[in-house]
């Protein structure tokens, strides 16, 4: 930078100072020729009028850059002369005669120096003759003014040169330096050694950047000491899962071998399984046919049963009725007899299928939309007869609001009637049987109770079972064959009910039984298909 | 005089029913099972049948979708152990031809009061 300036502050003074010297030459000539033009006229005129121009001439001896003027005759005579001891003299000179103003350069004969000669025509002297006004004129003044110039640009340049180095200097210090420090630093990290420091310590960006150079090369410092901590402690734990990789591989090749014995074995298992799948299909066809035979069987047997009891009814009823012919109260009596066990038979019958329907899972239900108050209400008033021969009231006490229920109602009327049955069974002759139904949150809940004997608490659950009777002594007195709550539970199970008994000895039992007010939708999604005749498997 | 016609594959019901209807004044014949009864009816043209719906051979079904093919038009009373729900009731009653049924075992006066009620 500072060689830059010096060679094109140098070239500028130069140049200008060329241009301004031959200027400056120019002016001085050019001032001179009109000089010598004012002499020659000045000599003419006083030629002319025979007065020598004294003064003229003198002033322009006292020129400053008037060396000597000459009048020079055309034979080259110097006719006069600023200097006196010049007079007479003889010169040669090629422009002596001239016509034209010339300009040469020349030497002075007193003192050697460079000049310059203006050489001007005089018009004076005889027709014909040229005479010539010499002026010497010194370009000392151009080459002081020169000189002067030289001095004062030099000096003008050197202090610009100084302040151009001061500048430089500044900027080295305050910026090339740092940014050198700077990329040496950079290179110097680059190349891996961290422990670099940047030492710049100025308070500008450079500073900062410098700073944050530092800061960087710190992090950087860290993270490869972070690095190498891992790199090391990723070499022991590769050592280690190395190890201990090899540990599973030599264990795995020993398991390998059982695990293919256990393949094996489960491969057998599989085949076993699938065996074992086949042969419980088969037997859950079997147990299909099986099902279909037991409800084909309780289905003849119930024809085969009640059929020939139809035909005994039948007759029986025929020959009371006198259809057959007149007989006997006695043979009235004994018929009558037959009818009541007759009654007593099919009835058993009834039960016994209906336990092995609701066993077997293959009992009928048959849904209908059921008043509730209007069924209960029936089914109390078919017991009444029942009741009138001990003397029993019941009260029936029904909720006003009932809701419909689908359900099948002829199988809830024989719970209702099974249980109103036991109650009168075991109820003292003139007492007093409730019966009642109301809404029990998501149920209808009925109750019947009575004041008989009461039933042991152990034997509460157990009056339930099929088959079951409290006591078989005492119950003889009262016959059925305990199948009665058994059926009655299958069939409010069957609707989604509960059923139980509350008892206290001597003071008499309550039987409850429940009916959701949900199932409804069940049961009739249920039995929605409908076998007409009862022809289809199980559909009795 | 009124025709009943009595189908039932048990010999002493059948008999049975017969006698009952011919005491209460009734023409009568009998059939014991659905091929029979069809076989017979143009013969006897009966006003009404009492036909056991439970019987080797033809279903009841197929009995009454036969009996269309016929020139008699009896009506019938189902002899069926099985109870019915509303639904098939109605069902049954659409079927044309059945004018009832009877549970059984039945009581005598029910079915003396049924087919006089279904022959007049």
């Amino acid at each position: 930078m500072i060689i830059v300036s010096i060679i094109s502050g140098t070239l500028i003074l130069g140049i200008s100072l060329a241009e301004q010297t031959s200027s400056m030459e120019e002016n001085i000539i050019q001032h001179h020729i009109v000089v010598a033009n004012v002499a020659s006229q000045s000599i003419e005129a006083g030629y002319f009028a025979q007065i020598w121009p004294f003064e003229t001439l003198k002033e322009i001896s006292e020129c400053e850059s008037v060396l000597f003027w000459w009048v020079v005759k055309p034979d080259g005579e110097i006719l006069r002369a600023d200097d006196t001891a010049m007079w007479g003299k003889q010169i040669n000179d090629e422009s002596l005669g001239t016509s034209k103003t010339v300009v040469k350069d020349s030497v002075s004969p007193k003192t050697g120096e460079n000049i310059k000669l203006i050489v001007h025509p005089l018009d004076i002297g005889e027709e014909g003759e040229q005479w010539t006004f010499y002026l010497g004129i010194s370009l000392e003044s151009v080459v002081d003014a020169r000189n002067k110039m030289i001095v004062d640009g030099v000096g003008f340049f050197i202090v610009i040169l100084i302040v151009v180095i001061f500048i430089s200097f500044y900027f080295t210090k305050t910026v090339t330096r740092p940014i050198t420090t700077l990329t040496e630093g950079a290179k110097a990290i680059s190349q891996g050694d961290l422990e670099y420091n940047i030492k710049i310590e100025t308070k500008d960006e450079i500073g900062k950047l410098a700073d944050a150079f530092n800061k960087m090369s710190g992090k950087l410092k860290e993270s490869r000491s972070k690095l190498e901590n891992y790199s090391k402690n990723l070499e022991k734990q590769v050592e280690e899962r190395t190890r201990e990789l090899n540990e599973k591989i030599t264990e795995s090749k020993q398991s390998e071998a059982a695990t293919l014995s256990i393949l094996e074995d489960m491969h057998i298992i599989h085949e076993g399984l699938i065996k074992s799948q086949k042969r419980i299909k088969l037997q859950n066809i079997k147990l299909k046919k099986l099902d279909r035979i037991k409800s084909d069987f309780l289905n003849v047997t119930s024809h085969e049963l009640r059929t020939p009891m139809s035909a005994i009814k039948g007759y029986v009823q025929m020959v009371m009725k006198q259809t057959l012919g007149n007989i006997t109260e006695e043979q009235k009596k004994a018929l009558n007899i037959v009818l009541r066990n007759t009654d007593r038979l099919d009835h058993l019958i009834q039960d016994i299928l209906d336990i092995s329907r609701l066993e077997s899972g293959t009992m009928k239900f048959i849904p209908e939309k059921t008043d509730i108050k209007t069924m209960v209400k029936e089914t109390v008033e078919t017991m009444q007869s029942s009741a009138d021969l001990k003397h029993i009231t019941i009260n029936a006490e029904i909720e006003d609001e009932m809701p419909e229920l689908t359900i099948d109602q002829e199988r809830i009327k024989q719970v209702i009637i099974n249980i109103i049955s036991n109650a009168i069974k075991f109820s003292p002759d003139g007492s007093i049987i409730n019966v009642q139904a109301k809404k029990d949150k998501n149920n209808i809940l009925f109750g019947v109770q009575d004041f008989g004997r009461g039933i042991p608490e152990d034997k509460q659950k157990k009056i339930f079972e099929t088959f079951y009777q409290v006591d078989s002594g005492m119950d003889r007195k009262f016959g059925g064959a305990g199948l009665g709550l058994a059926i009655s539970r299958g069939i409010v199970l069957a609707h989604g009910g509960q059923i139980w008994a509350d008892s206290i000895i001597g003071k008499g039992s309550t039987f409850y039984f429940t009916l959701p007010l949900r199932s409804v939708v069940d049961l009739e999604e249920k039995f929605k298909e409908i076998d007409i005749f009862g022809l289809k498997p199980g559909g009795i | 005089m009124t025709k009943v016609m009595v189908v039932d594959d048990e010999q002493d019901l059948r008999e049975m029913i017969n006698l009952m209807m011919k005491k209460e004044g009734y023409e009568t014949e009998m059939a014991e099972n659905g091929e029979d009864f069809l076989e017979k009816i143009d013969n006897f043209n009966p006003d009404v049948v009492t036909l056991d719906v439970m019987m080797p051979g033809l279903t009841t079904k197929e009995i009454l979708m036969k009996l269309k093919e016929k020139k008699s038009n009896p009506k019938i009373i189902l002899l069926t152990v099985v109870r019915f729900s509303d639904e098939e009731k109605k069902k049954i009653l659409e079927m044309g031809n059945v004018a009832d049924y009877i549970t059984k075992p039945f009581e005598f006066d029910d079915l003396i009061s049924t087919v006089k009620k279904t022959a007049s």
